[in-house]
């Protein structure tokens, strides 16, 4: 069974040029101990679908329709704050300084969060504290709880925010590009605790990026977003090697080609990402797509087969014409 | 190759305030050259704070180096001579990261590129202004009809594109790119470095590229020096620095990358941070994190090593030895980087 599902989700803003939809009708599932990737362009509402989940919207968007499904129980997800949050549900948002009350003590803020989540008593909870930090692999942790976060380096911060989202005991962490703002050297020690953490604790991990190379090295599946809408998903190892929607195998070969000396351009994607409000009916990658048809204007469905889906008139090997609509 | 924009010997310390006798200071650059002939591109890669910014502002002079010298075609740059400093800005321009945030949100696109002309090229009259204007949006890829927009009403890339017009507009033979893809999306990061590449084959601009992208490094760059707290630890043909590593940190650059192949198990790195500017070490400044370290890299800052190919390698382990008897050398194999 499913343990963790956002099924059919949209997202509503108001702004002062007219309303428009930033997801529109966007879903994810995933069991324990799996781990699924969400990866997409700035714009494709990777964020926005988590964060109306969680009732954690700006003030001028809305869930429009949709909902949060955990362990079998269904939850109308609306403007209210998502009550699993911090328990059931653990959420690394995207801005690990941000997240940190700048002016209380690591110690003091990881507390709250454990007698708060926990019922826990202070002295147990400080105790709890640091052993939250030496999960996360925080050097020296009994002395690290009496620093503030900017006396941090930014990885280290990211480790303490990982920690925050684990006080709650969760089933679920969600983590909202645990990576970017940190540098190589890091970012693959990040990963790597993630899924350190994901396989110890049968944690059902979904990550938001849009670096594929920390798609590739959490593994489990990928979901891509395109416009507000899941376009592919799969298995990482299948989506990587065999992309059946025209996006996806753009985008990966986009990437830099990474031999030296190679004198060739760089392949891109001509265009840019449509422009919230301006998406029609049809589909919203036809304006770029190198393999557009006369029908590709008109809505497309989502296509299921083989542990795959994929939301494209004319997706791109045989497999996916043996998927049927 | 003769130089075009030559930096030597660059130290610049930052302070941090407070008083005698605990004055702090920030040692941003501790002793860095730097040299880049017309045509040519050079890559500046490391961590963020290992003072590749700091360089970046160093040659373009918006940052007076504490000592060691700045020169634009073999002439020494003088921050006390406005004359000075106003030749190196019409040679030398600069991309910024951020592509939105370098653009003034209450000027259009057109405002914006046109302004560096009336500092930098004040005898042109205003028809060859807007003409020019015109003929740089052109060539950055950059519509006509974008040009009376203001950045908001831009996407990233596009921002990015006008951010480049505004540098190439005065006619520069030097163009300093800070990190100018990190902030784009991958589908359009592509577009901007082709572009690059065109710009710097019809102009003949010399390019120095900062980035922590390796991939794109390799992509774009002839050079590439590795900076590493304030240091340039390792420097070579892109080819070698990148495909036969000397320098541990380098190493560790290259392992450290994600590669977008699935089913690769991670790399094991060592645990551990960047040693802080504040207080570098009195060795190496790698050595915390090094797995091969000797004894004398904790107490006695390296050398360089400069092989006759012109490849520059700081480091104790390097060249190989096998004199030392307290230490064995051990070949510099990746089989000797595996962290402990």
């Amino acid at each position: 069974m499913r343990l963790f599902e956002i099924r059919d989700l949209s997202i509503r803003f108001s702004t002062p040029e007219g309303a428009f939809d930033a997801v529109r009708g966007a879903s994810i599932a995933l069991s324990a101990g799996e781990s699924l990737a969400i990866v997409g362009e700035s714009g494709s509402g990777k964020s926005q679908m988590l964060l109306g989940a969680l009732g954690l919207l700006a003030s001028n968007g809305r869930v429009i329709a949709g909902s949060c499904i955990f362990a079998g129980h269904a939850l109308d997800t609306g403007q209210a704050r998502n009550p699993w949050l911090g328990r059931q549900i653990g959420y690394i948002p995207q801005d690990a300084m941000g997240c940190l009350t700048p002016h209380l003590r690591i110690g003091t803020q990881l507390c709250e969060l454990l007698m708060r989540h926990r019922s826990l008593e202070a002295d147990a909870a400080r105790q709890q504290a640091r052993e939250l930090l030496a999960q996360v692999r925080l050097p020296d942790p009994e002395s690290r709880l009496d620093l503030y976060p900017h006396e941090l380096s930014g990885g280290q911060r990211q480790r303490v925010a990982i920690a925050a989202a684990l006080a709650g005991q969760p089933a679920v962490l969600i983590a909202d590009e645990p990576t970017t703002a940190l540098d190589v050297t890091v970012q693959a020690q990040v990963v790597a605790l993630l899924k350190g953490l994901q396989a110890r604790r049968d944690l059902a991990l979904v990550t938001v990026t849009h670096d594929l190379g920390v798609v590739a090295a959490l593994g489990g599946r990928v979901v891509v977003m395109y416009a507000g809408q899941v376009v592919e998903e799969g298995r990482v190892e299948h989506v990587f090697r065999q992309p059946v929607h025209p996006y996806t195998a753009a985008l990966l070969a986009a990437r830099p080609s990474g031999r030296a000396g190679v004198e060739g351009r760089m392949r891109t994607i001509p265009g840019s990402p449509p422009q919230p409000g301006s998406i029609g009916t049809g589909c919203a990658f036809a304006a770029r797509c190198p393999a557009v048809q006369a029908d590709c204007d008109q809505p497309v469905p989502m296509r299921t087969g083989a542990g795959r889906q994929v939301r494209c008139h004319h997706p791109l090997d045989q497999q996916a014409s043996r998927v049927s609509a | 190759m003769s130089a075009l924009l030559q930096a030597t010997e660059i130290v610049v310390n930052y302070p941090l305030g407070g008083g005698w006798p605990r004055r702090r200071v920030l040692r941003a650059l501790r002793g860095v050259s730097l040299a880049v002939a017309k045509g040519e591109t050079v890559g500046v890669v490391g961590e963020s704070g290992c003072g590749k910014s700091s360089l970046a502002r160093v040659l373009l002079g918006l940052v007076e180096a504490d000592s060691g010298q700045v020169s634009l075609d073999g002439v020494a740059i003088e921050h006390g001579r406005h004359g000075s400093l106003l030749a190196l800005r019409r040679r030398v321009q600069m991309v910024f990261q951020d592509p939105r945030g370098s653009l003034d949100p209450r000027r259009t696109i057109r405002e914006s590129v046109a302004e560096p002309l009336q500092c930098l090229r004040p005898e042109l009259a205003a028809s060859q202004r807007q003409a020019l204007v015109m003929s740089t949006l052109d060539q950055v890829g950059l519509g006509r009809e974008l040009a009376q927009r203001y950045p908001h009403e831009l996407s990233g890339g596009q921002c990015q594109r006008a951010g480049i017009a505004r540098a190439i507009v005065a006619g520069p033979a030097c163009l300093v790119c800070d990190e100018p893809v990190s902030a784009l999306d991958l589908s359009i990061q592509g577009q901007i470095v082709n572009l690059l590449a065109d710009l710097r084959q019809q102009l003949g601009l010399a390019v120095i590229f900062i980035s922590h992208n390796l991939a794109v490094v390799r992509h774009l760059c002839d050079r590439v020096l590795v900076m590493h707290l304030g240091e340039v630890v390792e420097e070579g043909t892109t080819e070698e620095v990148l495909t036969s590593p000397r320098h541990p940190y380098t190493r560790l650059l290259l392992q450290s990358e994600l590669t977008a192949e699935p089913g690769q198990p991670l790399p094991e790195l060592p645990e551990g941070e960047p040693a802080s500017p504040l207080s570098p070490p009195a060795g190496c400044g790698f050595v915390e994190r090094c797995p091969v370290a000797l004894d004398a890299c904790r107490h006695e800052p390296p050398g360089v090593h400069e092989d006759p190919g012109g490849h520059l390698t700081r480091c104790h382990r390097w060249p190989p030895s096998t004199t030392s008897i307290n230490s064995p050398a051990t070949p510099l194999t990746t089989a000797a980087l595996r962290p402990r």
